[in-house]
């Protein structure tokens, strides 16, 4: 009995001083393995701005209590759900992802200008803008009646900020390509008043689109942050403030993000959207957010797959909506390993591969085969282009298989080279897609018609994301997803001066498609550059850095009480602001 | 009623067509069921796939298995009913031993031996799967055909990529059927000895032992499966079932040790020590065999906790890869067409919980069978 | 009493740094860079550097485990990679939620169980009996996700779409507007909102609990102490419920401690399907994302649920049975 209480005492002593020696209390920060940020790990710095803000926004927005527009559109809440939640928030500076950009661009916050249908510029947060003759110099004129949703006015030193925080390389800005044209110098930007704005540039077809891409973030709130410690910042999760038609709530973790209309929104640009509040919820099961969109507990399931609109269609309460986009699927080929470095070789896999029978199956129609990375809206579409190179055909595939030296040598139902080295190949895809396991599944079994043995492997997503992206390499096949934006440029895909970095999964090494990279966006007018752009397509297909497989289209299932929804290639959220429910049926 | 038939031309002429009939005629439904159905469908199998058996001899090695398993099926079968009904019948009940008053009191309790049925019969279609499966189980039908609901041509319909789910279903059995053996055949052997060991010795032993028990028994099991899957980040069936199996020995372990410390100070292994035996001998040659009735109820209730373990990481994205059909990953892959496409879930659902029913039946019955107390 | 629970509770702290440890070494042990563990796939190669650093990953095993243990003794559980705050907060957030539908469950599972034990051990092998049995042992095998989805196709879907007079909410723990309803609607909303994810993981344990206060009735009814209770002309229901079950629950009530891991485990699969926000499907995200200090602050936060559950448990046990001393 004494021996067993020795022995525990011991232990809780042995555990007490563990804990005491672990931590110094605060004097000397180099302590434990977490401690990245210093200054944000301790609980009072992130609480205190919270609270400080938040206290803002309320003092701010109460003064428009009771205000109420006068219209019968006004009012209701409306719920929209998808498997994905808004990583980093509403934090631009650092967000890759889709869902959290379009909550920035079109909820929470406001770029610079907006797309019409036809992918021109249109004023949003910029009333005007000019560029100088040799489109070397371009002025915007900012809005003077856009305040942050805590009462701060949003000025030219905002877009200077974010600016700068685009450009510099401690923020790690995901999209630093947008601005490569865009001169980084200490020059580069200059404000020229509390409204105007002057950037120096290089001249290139597509100028202005960073700004519809990027939001512009509030200065005086993240302007002393760190840029090493912006991801971490409860700004983007805990906090954000915006200045654009809806203010933000609350955001239940892993659960749902809240916003309420903003009363003050300019009328300019539509005034206080109808709705009184938005909010977005995060469901991972599939068949739970089916549900809840049948039963009316979600008015907008965003992107359902083609095998899940049967009951979106049968229902009498709920529409599908379908509209071509901006994405596309793809296998990615490692041209780095011996079995893919041949083109001919990847030339044969997607020959050999029924991609008209899978878009046709998998997609239920909706969607179209792509040969190339020119979607079919846009103004650079050549629906010609590789389609009858590479088109299905087994026989072909073989033949090209064979002239590149691969021939089954041992009977085995598989290829070999010279060397010996079996057509053996990996496909990798990410965890939760089923679309793109399905694809992997179909190449393994059509291509071994052919002699080649693929092996699907599932791989989480991130850690996919690595072995793409980084050296070594570590993938034969990949299927992945690509959303183009407007401003079309390959360069970091395809361009041999990429070839170590993130994007350049394949390899590419080819002259003529550098020079094809160089001079495309150089040239201003559409109409020239169409040609341009097919024979580099053209290129393409012979190299094959991708089997391309398919533009799906973008389906949503909407609740029939929401009116006013417009979506397209732009993106879901487009014209939030401009929603509304009727009044009997909130 | 007599326990068996006498011996006498009747019985065996029945007993030659129609193995397992005369048993059956007497009320021994158990047996004699499982032998007559085994028989009649065996033949069935023999009779519609003769093709595919003569092929089987040269071919893959679960096709020979499969093969020597309707051979030895129809052997055994028919050899048995015969000796069975040859054999004079028995009055003399003294002497016997715990075991058969055990398989006795088994025997009475009908839905525990409708649940060993079941269990025998899932693993004989286990085995015989390469004979009878209609199709290829990775083979792809032409995409058009995708999603189809079951008709005369797919029995239970077509999956995401047209693939037969019938098919499917019966190599799936051997996957998780697999799984299931393996892991507790792990887990078993590795809680036994170390249960066993713990109680036996005691001291530190036992302290360490009961300590590292104690926690990976708080820690929630399927937290730290998952874990080591997704850390280990590969999807191999060997990972999987390494994983499975030695997270589940301490709950055998507890067991043993339990029986062991109450076994201990019984007559019988006093007498070894005063013989002399090293500890090592008495432990495994005469300790472990007397904790066994436990061991085995553990560990089919065991098969059948690592079935339903393997399907939810199969839901969590951690199971095999495809296209390795598994109960698990067949629910896993249909999950998100119950609405359009519910055959893909649902038949694989339902072969898990009748699997997993039948082993908990049998593990029950057994418990009640080896526990005096319970008998009515 | 007190010294009981004091000393359970010391002899719970080496059970809890064991677990630490047990997680500290499947992630260092792993294949693969431990300071992957903590850097985010993001982070610019100066950060990671910096991370390698901090965590003293040139030092040997022993004093990364130590400083380890001591940022666990703060209560440092680092910051999540794919949410990008705090692991204690996020943990904050959740950890409520999972304990209600813990507990709902529990208490469900345990007055369903008992019901149907005791009804089972009065009626023992009748058809009622065998019927319950099965039915128990149904819901006893099915894999908890599967019998989760058909309860959201049934319950919501079907009860929605074919006009039952109620359907239940499939997901989250309220609805948008709980902010605005009144004190009596928002329990009213939470119940709802509870009913189909209680109930899926209760229905499991329920069976397992039916089959033990089962048994465990049945050995109390042979006592002797029951046959003089209705020698003495007590009616059937007073000696079932007032003197048998209080001695066969006390076995039953072990059963806590023996299901909570189960119990835990459970709320990964149901708290996914039903899209409750709680440590389970947390922990399975983070899994999925590979964002480890979620997965190991979560796993430890499980594992110390546990080991209070446990705690807990054996309090009850030694109030319950007079017959253990409290040593």
């Amino acid at each position: 009995m004494r021996v067993r209480l020795t022995r525990l005492i011991l232990v809780a002593g042995l555990a007490v001083t563990i804990g005491a020696c672990g931590g110094d209390g605060g004097a000397s920060r180099e302590a434990g393995p977490w401690m990245l940020e210093a200054s944000l790990a301790e609980a009072g710095a992130g609480v205190q701005f919270c609270e400080e803000v938040t206290a803002n926004v309320s003092a701010y927005m109460s003064q428009f209590e009771g205000q109420m527009p006068p219209s019968e559109r006004h009012g209701g809440a409306v719920v929209v759900a998808s498997i994905g939640d808004i990583p980093d928030g509403m934090n631009n500076h650092v967000s890759q992802d889709y869902t959290a950009s379009q909550h920035q661009s079109f909820v929470n916050l406001m770029t610079l200008v907006k797309y019409d249908e036809d992918q021109n510029p249109e004023p949003y947060l910029a009333e005007s803008w000019e560029v100088s003759d040799d489109a070397s110099e371009i002025t915007f004129h900012i809005r003077d009646d856009v305040y942050w949703h805590d009462g701060e006015l949003t000025d030219a030193y905002d877009v200077a900020y974010t600016f700068k925080r685009a450009i510099d390389p401690e923020t790690a800005f995901p999209n630093a390509a947008y601005w490569t044209h865009y001169e980084q110098g200490p020059d580069g930007v200059e404000v020229v008043d509390s409204f105007t704005v002057k950037f120096q540039m290089r001249p290139h077809a597509d100028y202005i689109d960073p700004w519809r891409a990027t939001t512009i973030m509030p200065e005086h709130l993240l302007g002393d942050v760190p840029s090493a410690e912006l991801r971490q910042h409860p700004y983007g999760t805990v906090c954000p403030v915006g200045n654009g038609p809806f203010i933000f709530v609350e955001h239940r973790e892993a659960a749902s993000w809240t916003f309420q209309a903003n009363p003050a929104f300019p009328a300019d640009l539509g005034g206080r959207p109808y709705l009184d509040r938005y909010v977005y919820r995060v469901i991972t099961e599939r068949t739970t957010l089916l549900t809840e969109l049948l039963t009316g507990g979600v008015d907008v399931f965003i992107r359902p797959f083609p095998d899940e609109v049967q009951a979106i269609l049968d229902s009498d309460a709920v529409d599908l909506l379908r509209y071509p986009f901006r994405g596309y699927v793809l296998v990615g080929w490692n041209a780095r390993r011996t079995q893919l470095a041949d083109k001919r070789v990847r030339q044969a896999l997607t020959r050999g591969t029924n991609r008209q029978e899978i878009v046709d199956a998998l997609l239920q129609g909706y969607g179209t085969v792509a040969n190339g990375s020119v979607p079919p809206f846009h103004w650079a579409y050549d629906p010609s282009i590789g389609r009858d190179a590479m088109s299905y055909d087994q026989d072909a595939a073989r033949a090209l298989l064979a002239a590149a030296g691969w021939v089954d040598r041992d009977g085995d139902g598989v290829r070999e080279n010279a060397a010996g080295v079996r057509l053996a190949i990996s496909i990798k895809y990410n965890h939760g897609n089923d679309m793109r396991q399905d694809i992997a599944e179909i190449m393994q079994a059509q291509l071994s018609q052919i002699g080649v043995e693929v092996t699907p492997m599932v791989v989480e997503w991130g850690t996919l994301l690595d072995q793409i992206g980084q050296t070594p390499r570590d993938f034969d096949g990949v299927v992945m997803g690509w959303i183009v934006e407007y401003k079309l440029d390959d360069t970091d895909l395809f361009h041999s001066d990429n070839i170590s970095e993130t994007y350049a999964w394949s390899g590419t090494q080819r002259p003529d498609i550098d020079r094809f990279l160089e001079e495309l966006p150089l040239v201003v007018d559409r109409e020239e550059a169409k040609p341009i752009w097919s024979e580099y397509q053209e290129l393409l297909v012979d190299e094959q850095p991708y089997t391309f497989f398919f533009f799906d289209d973008r389906l949503d299932g909407i609740n029939k009480r929401l009116r006013g929804v417009e979506m397209d290639a732009r993106g879901e959220w487009l014209n939030i602001k401009d929603w509304w429910i009727p009044a009997d049926q909130r | 009623m007599t326990d068996r038939l006498g011996p006498g031309r009747r019985g065996l002429a029945l007993s030659a067509v129609l193995p397992g009939l005369p048993q059956l005629a007497v009320g021994r439904w158990g047996v004699g069921g499982l032998g007559l159905t085994v028989w009649i469908a065996f033949l069935a199998v023999l009779l519609t796939r003769w093709a595919r058996f003569a092929a089987a001899w040269g071919g893959p090695l679960d096709h020979q298995i499969a093969s020597l398993t309707v051979v030895a099926g129809l052997l055994g079968t028919w050899g048995w009913s015969m000796f069975d009904v040859s054999r004079p019948v028995e009055l003399d009940r003294s002497g016997v031993s715990q075991w058969r008053l055990a398989v006795q009191a088994f025997k009475k309790n009908r839905i525990a031996v409708i649940g060993a049925m079941v269990v025998v019969w899932v693993y004989l279609i286990a085995l015989v799967t390469p004979l009878i499966a209609p199709y290829d189980p990775a083979m792809q039908g032409p995409l058009p055909g995708r999603l189809a609901a079951p008709s005369s041509e797919f029995l239970l319909g077509t999956d995401h990529v047209a693939r037969d789910v019938f098919s499917r279903l019966m190599y799936g059995a051997r996957v998780s059927l697999s799984i299931g053996f393996v892991a507790v055949g792990i887990s078993v052997t590795i809680g036994t000895l170390l249960g066993a060991v713990a109680g036996y010795l005691g001291g530190w032993i036992d302290t360490v032992v009961m300590r590292f028990v104690d926690m990976v028994i708080s820690f929630p099991r399927l937290v730290l499966l998952i874990a080591i899957v997704a850390l280990f980040d590969t999807q191999s069936i060997f990972l999987i079932v390494a994983v499975l199996g030695f997270t589940q020995w301490p709950g055998t372990a507890r067991i043993v040790r339990g029986e062991v410390l109450s076994l201990r100070e019984r007559e019988f292994v006093e007498a070894t020590r005063a013989l002399g035996f090293s500890r090592r001998r008495i432990i495994i040659r005469h300790v472990i065999p007397n904790v066994l009735a436990p061991v085995i109820i553990a560990a089919t209730l065991g098969i059948g906790n690592v079935i339903v373990l393997e399907a939810g990481l199969s839901f969590l994205g951690l199971g095999l890869e495809p296209p390795t059909p598994s109960w698990g990953s067949m629910v896993a892959d249909g999950r998100d067409l119950l609405l359009n496409a519910w055959w893909i879930s649902t038949f694989p659902g339902l072969a898990i919980v009748l699997t997993v029913v039948a082993f908990n039946l049998v593990g029950d019955g057994l418990r009640d069978a080896l526990d005096p107390r319970l008998r009515a | 009493m007190r010294t009981f629970i004091a000393r359970r509770l010391l002899g719970a702290i080496p059970l809890v740094l064991g677990i630490a440890t047990i997680i500290f070494f499947v992630v260092n042990l792993a294949p693969g860079d431990p300071a992957d563990r903590f850097s985010s796939p993001t982070m610019s190669a100066e950060a990671r550097e910096q991370v390698r650093v901090n965590m003293g990953l040139d030092q040997p095993i022993h004093i990364r485990y130590v400083r380890w243990l001591g940022a666990l003794a703060q209560g440092d559980l680092g910051v999540s990679f794919s949410r990008n705050r705090p692991v204690v907060d996020i943990i904050q957030e959740l950890l409520p939620n999972t304990l209600l539908l813990s507990f709902t469950a529990i208490g469900v599972a345990f007055v369903m169980g008992i019901l149907l034990g005791i009804l089972q051990a009065v009626r023992q092998y009748s058809l009622l009996d065998s019927i319950a049995s099965i039915v128990g042992l149904f819901f006893y095998s099915m894999p908890s996700f599967w019998l989760a989805l058909m309860m959201v196709l049934v319950f919501s879907l079907f009860a929605s779409v074919w006009g039952w007079p109620i359907s239940f909410p499939p997901s989250d723990i309220q609805d948008i507007d709980y902010a605005f309803f009144s004190p009596i609607e928002k329990v009213q909303d939470r119940l709802m909102h509870l009913a189909l994810p209680a109930t899926s993981l209760a229905l499991v344990l329920a069976a397992g609990i039916a089959r033990y206060t089962r048994t465990s009735m049945l050995e109390e009814i042979r006592q002797d102490f029951v046959r003089t209770a209705r020698a003495k002309g007590l009616s059937e229901p007073v000696v079932i419920f007032k003197h048998t079950l209080r001695n066969a629950l006390i076995p039953v009530i072990t059963l806590v401690g023996l299901y909570l891991p189960f119990l835990f485990s459970g709320t990964v699969f149901i708290e996914s399907v039903f899209a409750w926000p709680g440590m389970g499907k947390l922990v399975v995200d983070a899994i999925l994302q590979r964002d480890y200090p979620i997965i190991m602050g979560g796993s430890l936060v499980f594992a110390m649920m546990v080991v209070v559950g446990n705690l807990v448990a054996d309090v009850l046990y030694a109030v319950v049975d007079p017959r253990i001393r409290y040593d």
